[in-house]
């Protein structure tokens, strides 16, 4: 045995020592130099607080009593973390995005910073955590009273069920004060706790070697290796098969759900965390820390039961065994590491919840009944911290009077209802990472209901009977109601209690958060934040800082600043943002970076769902922009289709391409037409305008005209105008043909009469000078045409004939025939003909050369492209045949019918 | 970077971590009920219970593959962007 005289200064000393690491640490931090502070393995020893008195002393127990069962508590959170791609990555990524600095900032920020969740998610922690803490005040208190009183002769150390109460309240009170003093030193939560993690990094490295220790000193000092360690296990520890039961799954998982949702993991996991990659090492290191310090839980256990008397407490095997074998070196190792494991729980536990405490219990209550003078500078500061400090004697105070109040002895049996009661968090805490329209009262409805069955199952049955629930009500259900009993709840019973209490808590509160979320159509507000947690890989920073808009003077900002955060501290914070926004002096201008960068800093010091109500009262006008909202939220569709769409859209682009070449080379042609044809009307209306000009001119000059120069003019003047005219009616014509507008009636009709008609209009205008001769000549047809507008195109085609023909002896020969029930008129000329660089568009408007060349005689040059359409009109064809001769032969095509009465043929 | 190994890099990065995610499934599939009840038979590997040395092996495998993978994602982790979309 070791006396109190040495036990007590050596603990003090050692506490001590821990003051000079968190000292040392907190000033390197401040002066920049994070250097070890900041590496991952500071890190990951500071997540395995998870590794408490529960695991230090407590494994070994829970060892003694089932068997391997004990491993399934490091298990789950070994799968956790080695599956960190899942999970943790995106929690990290949240809380270093959204600035979260609790589980309980978590969950509200999540759904809508709503204020209501985060002060029910800071209840059930606090009440989950108090048999947490009871745990480590029960081992610290039992082992200190085993370590001073037992000895060789007494190894089994004080019956569990007499702690020394006395020296509990000390170990607690002390505990309080060491929190204090440790952890709220800074108002700013988000803040990291350097020096509180550098301490629980060192106490991380003692338990491990401590427990380490005591392991190889059983092995290998009591037994000869660990085959010989095994051997001495009774059968049914070990060689049960029933051990991989309902209560295995339950328990693996439970720790799994336990490692992320105990609001002290969450603080050191996801709040303390300085860099992402961290995390990386972390998913390896911490397993195998986990690995570690299990390593010889199972021989411990084991020698203690077979070598200490029966009676013995078997969660104080570690510290008994080496006190059996007289190794007093190593029990004080043991006892220095029993006590690091508890220390750094309790301090990290009570720094992570009076923190949630202050700010989403305490800061919400004060902010409605004015409690705090909030116009006093840094009167919003020193409340702060006052209540952390009242939250932290608080939280060490409930778990001191579950320690006193509750029945059970073992260890783990206290944790696994701590477990159990965290685990609530998790439909609302994943829910909300992965399921867009999980809400608010969702996550209200299911953690309520899931925490009410778990402290009616669990929490208030764990202090035994008749302390809260009477042993009637235990054993009868309230009033007698069986289908109420506790633990067979609705007539379930044979199940193990907790197997029971967290089937039906989790159930029903799963089942409600689901069901109210998908009843409950949520606020713009809930789809932002909703959309910030499950998108934050996908959404980039800049899409989403432009979703809450938001007016606010700037002088009610700078005031409510002061407020919280002290004038000094929130003068640096505007000046600051005033220099980023490129202002030499004065205030900041208020836009949305600026308002959403303020409550991210009131955030860290009284919570997102607060700082968001504070802001609120400052702000005029909120608008959340759902358009954009429902842009990100439907990125994923999006990417998934991107591909997809991807490639139709380069194929299209090609085929476009491909259709643009065509199109610019269409309409650079048609362009090219269109402004030949403009100039060609423009000149073709300018010729005979100028004439009418001048001649009406010399008409209203010249007074003394005589009559018959008047007369001459006169008439000149209307010839141009009805060669305009006709030009105009033309241009028109042609129009309204190449639109597909005109309509003639089609009836069926004799194609010899239009063109024996034609013919004999145009005999004359060759003056005698001009040969036409009509040769053969088609008997008896018919077609479907308008007879005007055919002979149009034969007048056309003859005097067009007859008037461009140069040559010595001019010739028009006209022939028509009906072949393969085709009507055809071929009408050919001995002229100079066409050149062969008009011939693909001498049917087009103004041809060119051809057009010049031959306005000059029909004035219009619009001819043969009216025939041209006319033909096509009619269903038929004009082209340019080569025909014999020099000259230009072109072939008028119409579909002939049948003719049911052939009439005789006309002479020539 | 040669050439090759530009190319080959996201195709590897995107096999490494569908490896991260599986990983914990494969432990939770070893580790539950009914794969677990095959090791819990009377027999010693080396004197120690046989289950006991399926546990701690399977958990030795799970921390070193994750050491593996951990190392392999290293760069992975900082191309981001495990779901395609626009990376920030």
């Amino acid at each position: 045995m070791l006396p109190t005289e040495l036990i007590l200064p050596i603990a003090i000393a050692y506490v001590a020592l821990l003051f000079v690491v968190a000292f040392v640490g907190d000033q390197r931090a401040r002066a920049g130099r994070l250097g070890w502070l900041k590496s991952p393995v500071v890190y990951t020893l500071s997540i395995s607080i998870y590794c408490t008195s529960w695991t230090f002393y407590g494994a070994v127990g829970y060892a003694a009593r089932s068997g391997l069962e004990f491993a399934t508590i490091y298990l789950g959170p070994t799968l956790v973390f080695v599956g960190w791609w899942w999970l943790l990555r995106k929690l990290i990524r949240i809380g270093h995005a959204q600035g979260v600095s609790s589980i309980a900032d978590m969950i509200s920020s999540r759904y809508g910073k709503s204020t209501t969740l985060a002060a029910l998610v800071t209840l059930v922690a606090v009440v989950g955590a108090a048999p947490y803490i009871a745990l480590q005040l029960r081992a610290v208190t039992v082992s200190y009273q085993v370590i001073t009183s037992a000895g060789p002769e007494n190894p089994s150390g004080l019956p569990g069920a007499h702690p020394d109460f006395h020296a509990a309240l000390w170990i607690a009170a002390g505990m309080a004060l060491f929190t204090i003093l440790f952890g709220t030193r800074n108002v700013d939560a988000k803040e990291r706790h350097h020096g509180v993690v550098a301490a629980i990094a060192l106490e991380a490295i003692v338990k491990l070697v401590a427990l380490l220790a005591v392991g190889v000193l059983v092995v290998f000092g009591l037994s000869d290796g660990v085959a010989h360690s095994f051997s001495r296990a009774s059968p049914q520890l070990l060689q049960s098969a029933d051990v991989f039961g309902a209560r295995w799954v339950t328990t693996l998982l439970l720790s799994a759900v336990a490692v992320v949702c105990l609001p002290r993991e969450f603080q050191v996991t996801v709040v303390e965390n300085v860099d992402e990659r961290h995390l990386r090492t972390a998913s390896w290191l911490f397993p195998l820390y986990l690995l570690l310090i299990t390593l010889f839980v199972l021989p411990i256990a084991i020698t203690g039961l077979s070598l200490l008397p029966s009676g013995s407490s078997p969660d104080m095997f570690v510290l008994t065994l080496p006190m059996w074998a007289g190794q007093n070196a190593v029990a004080l190792l043991a006892f220095l590491g029993g006590f690091s494991s508890a220390t750094s729980m309790v301090i990290v536990a009570c720094i992570a919840l009076s923190t949630m405490i202050s700010n989403h219990l305490v800061m919400p209550l004060a902010m409605r009944f004015k409690w705090v003078p909030l116009y006093a500078d840094g009167e919003v500061r020193r409340f702060l911290l006052n209540a952390r400090r009242i939250g932290i004697c608080v939280m060490l105070a409930l778990g001191f009077v579950y320690f006193r109040l509750s029945s059970s002895d073992a260890l783990a049996a206290m944790g696994l209802v701590s477990f159990a009661g965290v685990a609530q968090f998790a439909p609302s805490l994943f829910g909300g990472l992965y399921w867009r329209n999980a809400n608010v009262g969702g996550a209200i409805a299911g953690l309520s209901a899931g925490t009410a069955l778990w402290a009616y199952a669990l929490f208030l049955p764990s202090f035994g009977p008749d302390v809260v629930l009477s042993a009637a009500t235990l054993r009868d259900g309230p009033l007698g109601l069986a289908l109420l009993r506790p633990q067979a709840l609705f007539g379930l019973s044979g199940l193990d209690p907790l197997v029971h209490a967290l089937f039906w808590s989790l159930s029903v509160n799963v089942l409600l958060f689901v069901v109210v979320s998908l009843l409950r159509r949520p606020r713009p507000i809930d789809r932002l934040q909703g959309t910030l947690f499950v998108d934050v890989f996908r959404a980039p920073a800049e899409a989403t800082s432009g979703l809450l808009r938001r007016t606010a003077s700037v002088q009610d900002l700078d005031a409510l600043a002061q407020r919280i955060l002290g004038v000094g501290e929130a003068q640096r914070f505007f000046a600051r943002a005033a220099r980023e926004q490129g202002l030499e002096r004065g205030l900041p201008i208020a836009d949305d970076p600026f308002i959403s960068q303020l409550e991210r800093k009131l955030a860290g010091s009284v919570g997102a769902a607060t700082a968001r109500a504070l802001i609120s009262e400052v702000v005029t006008v909120e608008t959340i922009s759902l358009d954009e909202l429902m842009k990100i939220a439907d990125e994923t569709r999006r990417m998934a289709e991107h591909s997809r769409q991807l490639e139709e859209k380069s194929r299209e682009l090609e085929a476009t391409a491909a259709q643009l070449r065509d199109a610019n080379a269409r309409l650079t042609r048609l362009d090219q037409e269109k402004d030949d044809f403009l100039s060609q009307v423009s000149h073709e209306v300018r010729t005979p305008m100028t004439s009418i000009r001048s001649f009406s001119q010399i008409l209203l000059d010249s007074r003394d005209l005589d009559g018959a120069r008047t007369q001459r003019f006169v008439r000149i003047i209307h010839d141009e105008s009805v060669r305009l005219t006709r030009l105009l009616d033309s241009t028109l014509d042609l129009g309204l043909l190449e639109r597909g507008e005109a309509n003639w009636p089609r009836t069926r009709i004799d194609p010899e009469i239009a063109l024996e008609g034609s013919i004999r209009i145009c005999e004359g205008l060759g003056g005698g000078r001009v040969a036409l001769a009509s040769e053969a000549r088609a008997v008896g047809a018919a077609v479907e045409a308008n007879e005007d507008r055919l002979g149009q195109v034969f007048i056309n085609l003859i005097s067009n004939a007859i008037k461009y023909n140069t040559s010595a002896s001019p010739r028009v020969t006209v022939r028509s025939a009906v072949r393969d029930g085709v009507y055809e008129v071929l009408i050919a000329d001995n002229g100079p003909g066409i050149p062969p660089e008009l011939r693909d568009r001498i049917f087009s408007r103004f041809p060119g050369g051809l057009a010049r060349s031959r306005t000059a005689a029909s004035g219009s040059g619009l001819g043969l492209a009216i025939s041209w359409q006319i033909m096509r009109h009619l269903g038929g064809n004009l082209e340019l045949v080569g025909g014999e001769g020099p000259g230009a032969c072109f072939r008028v095509t119409l579909a002939a019918m049948d003719s049911a009465a052939p009439r005789e043929p006309r002479p020539a | 970077m040669p050439p090759d190994s530009a190319q080959a890099a996201p195709e590897r990065s995107a096999r490494v971590r569908d490896a991260a995610r599986v990983l914990p499934l494969v432990g939770l599939f070893l580790l539950l009920p009914p794969v677990i009840l095959l090791f819990a038979a009377p027999a010693e590997v080396a004197g120690v219970p046989l289950i006991v040395v399926y546990v701690f092996a399977v958990w030795g495998a799970l921390v070193a593959g994750a050491a593996v993978l951990a190392r392999a994602l290293g760069p992975v982790e900082h191309g981001e962007a495990d779901e395609p979309g626009p990376s920030d």
